[in-house]
């Protein structure tokens, strides 16, 4: 049992994670930019193993993925705006372009393979106190914002705050962890129309699918970000049923 | 005139000839032994790099070119190059280098290997039936080697067998000595307790009689996980490790993590040629492991 200790680090970061992934997921739902969190994702990892390659310090990699997001970010919202037709599908597009320069960038490199793995399926196991000291800031920081003033930093700023905390998390999480703690939850109680009630269905259901993900993955020695996802997804069903048995 | 041009092209293709002994070789190891015993008189080519993760290589078409040219192939064999080299062998279709010809070394036919296994289930992961391949790091294994290089070199290039044999002797007497002065120097690594990122250093170990208590893949070729990782995290606090090695292709993190966790240090050993910037032939190559061992060990 006390082997699960080793689990605590990243089980802290998951839960900060949490925090600030569901009220912005719930908001990348409502505008219905599914795929532009994916692909900021994406984007903000490509930035940071690129970075990270030409070896010039955390720091540097760390604004190298930012600013990856960012630009996206803006690129993104232009698209929107102006070309609102393709939008989707150049966001898709550049979610594709952005995985394939990943690997024609790491093909000759010995560790490329483990970092496009790191980035799909995150090194959450590895979280290091440091990591969640760091990481923990921004999510908390950011979750503050957006509980405070939700006008300024769920709308007007939204985007700026969105490429923050994706940079942050993609690195631990992984871009597919990341999506599905953004966005199962806001689709499992998409029915909800009590706003607290739905907030907390969704707090408690990620953080269940969370623990149990992170356990299972532990004991079955499976990837940690990927066996998170099917934890939360689990929620999809339960709130379904839950969704039924309200109908009735 | 027409015999002047003939003369030419006969000049031209003797000429091409002459110093177009080319070896092929699997991993940088090879090539160096073969450089020992060939000098100058060989294009010796090395398929892979120290930075490279000799599982993981993929069959390109350069290889392929390369092999065309070979007029002799040193790999380690055991399985090690199964996943690469057959593939690139077919393709190239070499009268000269076939698997089991007689221009065709693997060398771990003619060294006694270790670890072979009592069975062979995928379930034990990447395990190879003729033994652990890794054998270039016992330096006994480098002179049986070394000699069968030089005496299938003898019969390929008659001309310069003398050349070649003289090199090897001088190769054996050099190496026989340099053994003698590390033996006694690494003494005191016998009985050490360590553990390694994958079964790769067990040859290193095997001769020195350093004992390896685990590694960081739970089983060959699978990638470290929390559950093992906190098992041997355990190991660590019934034994007193003297280091955690890995090798410089191979992933820090988990050797990093157990090493923040149990306190004990971590080194890179260099593996083969080239592994880091001091080792630049063989004799480094053990030279090199043994001091940092020993460096490991004292702190």
């Amino acid at each position: 049992m006390s082997e699960l200790l080793i689990l605590l680090p990243a089980l802290t970061i998951g839960l900060l994670m949490m925090l600030i992934h569901v009220p912005l997921g719930q908001e990348v739902l409502r505008r219905g930019i599914i795929f532009i969190d994916l692909t900021l994702a994406q984007l903000a990892a490509m930035g940071a193993i690129f970075a990270s390659m030409l070896e010039l310090g955390s720091f540097f990699s760390q604004a190298a993925a930012l600013l990856c997001a960012f630009l996206g970010g803006i690129f993104f919202k232009t698209m929107e705006k102006h070309f609102k037709e393709i939008a989707e599908a150049v966001i898709g597009c550049t979610f594709v372009l952005s995985a394939t320069l990943v690997v024609l960038v790491l093909s000759g490199n010995p560790h490329g393979a483990e970092n496009i793995n790191d980035i799909l399926s995150g090194q959450l196991l590895f979280a290091s106190w440091q990591n969640v000291a760091f990481a923990g800031t921004v999510f908390l920081s950011a979750t503050v914002l957006v509980y405070t003033k939700p006008e300024l930093f769920l709308k007007k700023y939204f985007y700026i705050v969105l490429a923050c905390v994706i940079t942050t998390s993609v690195q631990i999480c992984g871009v597919y962890l990341v999506f599905a703690s953004l966005i199962f939850p806001a689709v499992a109680t998409s029915y909800m129309t009590d706003e607290h009630k739905r907030r907390l269905t969704e707090y408690a259901g990620e953080s269940f699918g969370f623990i149990i993900g992170l356990i299972v993955s532990y004991y079955f020695d499976l990837p940690a970000g990927p066996a998170i996802v099917w934890g939360i997804s689990l929620m999809m069903p339960v709130c379904l049923i839950m969704k039924v048995k309200q109908n009735n | 005139m027409k015999k002047f041009i003939l003369f030419l092209m006969v000049a031209t293709l003797s000429a091409t000839k002459a110093f177009a002994l080319n070896v092929f070789t699997c991993e940088p190891e090879w090539k160096s032994l073969t450089e020992e015993i060939t000098k100058d008189k060989a294009d010796v080519y090395s398929a892979t790099n120290a930075s490279q993760d000799v599982h993981y290589i993929q069959a390109k078409p350069s290889l392929i070119a390369k092999i065309r040219k070979a007029d002799m192939v040193v790999c380690s064999g055991a399985g090690l190059e199964v996943g690469w080299l057959p593939l690139v062998l077919r393709k190239a279709g070499s009268a000269k280098v076939q698997e089991g010809g007689e221009n065709f070394i693997y060398a771990a036919q003619y060294v006694p290997t270790i670890e072979k296994p009592t069975r062979i289930d995928r379930a034990d992961g990447d395990v190879h039936p003729e033994g652990n391949p890794h054998l270039h790091l016992n330096p006994y294994n480098m002179l049986k080697v070394g000699k069968v290089i030089a005496d299938k070199l003898a019969v390929i290039d008659s001309e310069n067998a003398s050349f070649y044999v003289q090199n090897y002797n001088d190769f054996a007497a050099k190496m026989r000595s340099k053994i003698k002065n590390w033996e006694q120097k690494a003494a005191e690594l016998k009985g050490t307790k360590a553990i390694t990122n994958h079964v790769n250093m067990s040859y290193l170990f095997d001769w020195l009689k350093i004992k390896t208590i685990g590694t960081l893949e739970p089983k060959p070729g699978i990638p470290a996980t929390s559950k093992h990782l906190s098992e041997l995290k355990n190991l660590t606090e019934q034994n007193k490790i003297a280091f955690i090695a890995y090798a410089p292709f191979e992933s820090a993190k988990p050797a990093e993590w157990l090493s923040q966790e149990s306190g004990v240090n971590t080194i890179v050993l260099p593996y083969t040629i080239g592994g880091n910037k001091q080792v630049n032939n063989l004799f480094d190559l053990y030279e090199v492991s043994i001091d940092l061992m020993l460096s490991a060990k004292g702190k």
